[in-house]
């Protein structure tokens, strides 16, 4: 299916995702454990862990607030970014996209790390965390350091092989008798184990909000914010119309939009594919995949791939992908014995 | 929406929108499609097939007088539950088809037969 790397790239792309996906930042996280947990004596209780827009602290809360940054924000959260990559490279795929997730991890961890490593830092020896300095340099200090890192993480880690992740089985055509016509329509609609979670951390935020109108003035306002930015997202990037015809291929958003064509004329090829949104696309939903395409990602599992004339690709994770990849290659067999004729028809 | 494929020839004598139905028509009875389904956005279809968007309708209200296929607001056209119960006639119509084989009779002459004694019943 996938065209398999050379063993001793493949070997060097394992060693490099475990390293920088996995190792990297759990060391980073002990470290930062380590050492707010080791400073926790030295620190007023409650502690800062927020900072207003004045340059003071505006919220206080415990100590091991910190720690629990640092093993969820700081080492979980990249990790589920960075692992699902480790299964895809034993299969021999690597893609742009793991190449970044990985990245961001080693990015987070880090940024985190120092952000509550330099929060706490800030207050040791403070007997009222009120007193506590700004942490703008803490913010710009960690953000100059994981962005370097993150460059010198891209750097090394190695390039992906930029046409041998997509290319699925191609699909043998539907039996199409000359003179008829098919056309196929399917959809596509985003798993639940997505829209569910996502509904729910929207009716949170709403609830959240309605809790803290009375502590806080501009919190309620941005979690009603995220939660129509959710609401929006499930609207629009929820369910798809697929179809296959004369038309070639047509994705449209049960909202009306985002919609895409791609008439048979700018087509090569369709084929199926199985895709794992986590480590191939980045994730859900309508995906730029660098360097390769467009993705319309509901679910993992098998999805129609139109390669165009121009190499770029679209993914779409629709039901029956088989028959949608049948029809279209019946349609492009049509469609390249007609431009045959023609020709013959000139030169004669 | 099941996915659905539908054939066309429009080199056939028989009509566009009839050959259209035809097809939905035999989906449902092959159990590729429960009630509730909906029917592809008609618009959709006639670009996808190449036929005028009259022909899809006229396919799809077919499908309606038959009662196989119902109009909702806000959602076209969808397979009704009566529909569903097509499949269980599989059986029946195999044997009738098989015996008509037998006899060398063509389907067009069982569907007129089916035809005739339907309307004696009523």
């Amino acid at each position: 299916m996938t065209h398999p790397p050379s063993s001793v790239s493949s070997r060097w792309t394992l060693i490099a995702l475990v390293t920088f996906g996995i190792v990297v930042p759990t060391v980073i996280s002990v470290v930062a454990f380590v050492l707010v947990q080791r400073w926790i004596p030295d620190l007023p209780n409650p502690v800062a862990i927020h900072w207003g827009g004045s340059g003071g602290p505006n919220r206080f809360g415990s100590p091991t607030t910190y720690l629990a940054m640092i093993v969820l924000a700081g080492w979980i959260l990249p990790l589920v970014m960075s692992v699902p990559a480790i299964p895809f490279a034993l299969r021999g795929r690597y893609s742009p996209v793991t190449r970044f997730m990985v990245d961001t991890s080693v990015w987070l961890s880090l940024f985190m790390g120092i952000l509550a490593v330099g929060s706490v830092s800030l207050q040791r020896g403070l007997t009222d965390a009120a007193d506590a300095p700004g942490i703008g340099m803490v913010l710009l200090a960690g953000l100059g350091i994981s962005t370097a890192a993150g460059i010198i993480t891209y750097v090394i880690l190695p390039k992906p092989d930029p046409l041998g992740q997509y290319r699925g089985q191609p699909t043998p055509p539907l039996p199409l008798e000359p003179g008829h016509t098919a056309a196929w329509s399917s959809r596509a609609i985003m798993t639940s184990w997505i829209t569910v979670p996502i509904l729910v951390m929207a009716a949170g935020s709403v609830v959240f909000a309605l809790f803290t109108a009375s502590v806080d003035h501009a919190l309620p306002w941005i979690l009603v914010g995220t939660a129509i930015t959710l609401l929006l997202l499930v609207f629009f990037l929820g369910a798809f119309h697929v179809s296959v015809g004369r038309q070639g291929v047509s994705i449209r958003s049960y909202a009306g939009w985002p919609r895409l064509r791609i008439p048979l004329e700018q087509i090569d090829s369709a084929s199926v594919v199985n895709i794992s949104p986590i480590a191939e696309t980045g994730g859900w939903g309508w995906r730029l995949i660098p360097g390769r395409g467009l993705g319309v990602i509901t679910r993992s599992g098998l999805a129609l791939q139109v390669t165009r004339d121009d190499d770029r690709i679209l993914l779409v994770t629709v039901d029956d992908a088989q028959t949608g990849a049948s029809v279209l290659a019946a349609l492009l067999d049509r469609q390249r014995g007609e431009q045959v004729d023609e020709a013959d028809a000139y030169s004669n | 929406m099941k996915p659905m494929l539908i054939r066309i020839d429009p080199g056939s004598d028989r009509a566009l929108f009839a050959q259209i139905a035809d097809s939905i028509r035999q989906q449902i009875a092959e159990g590729a499609t429960r009630a509730g389904t909906r029917l592809p956005n008609s618009r959709d279809l006639a670009e996808q097939l190449g036929v005028n968007l009259h022909t899809v309708l006229k396919a799809y209200r077919q499908l309606c007088d038959e009662g196989l296929v119902e109009m909702r607001r806000g959602r076209g056209a969808v397979v009704t539950r009566r529909a569903e119960s097509l499949e269980l006639l599989t059986e029946a119509a195999e044997d009738l088809l098989r015996r008509s084989e037998e006899l060398g009779l063509e389907v067009e002459a069982v569907v007129a037969l089916l035809r005739t004694q339907a309307g004696r019943r009523s």
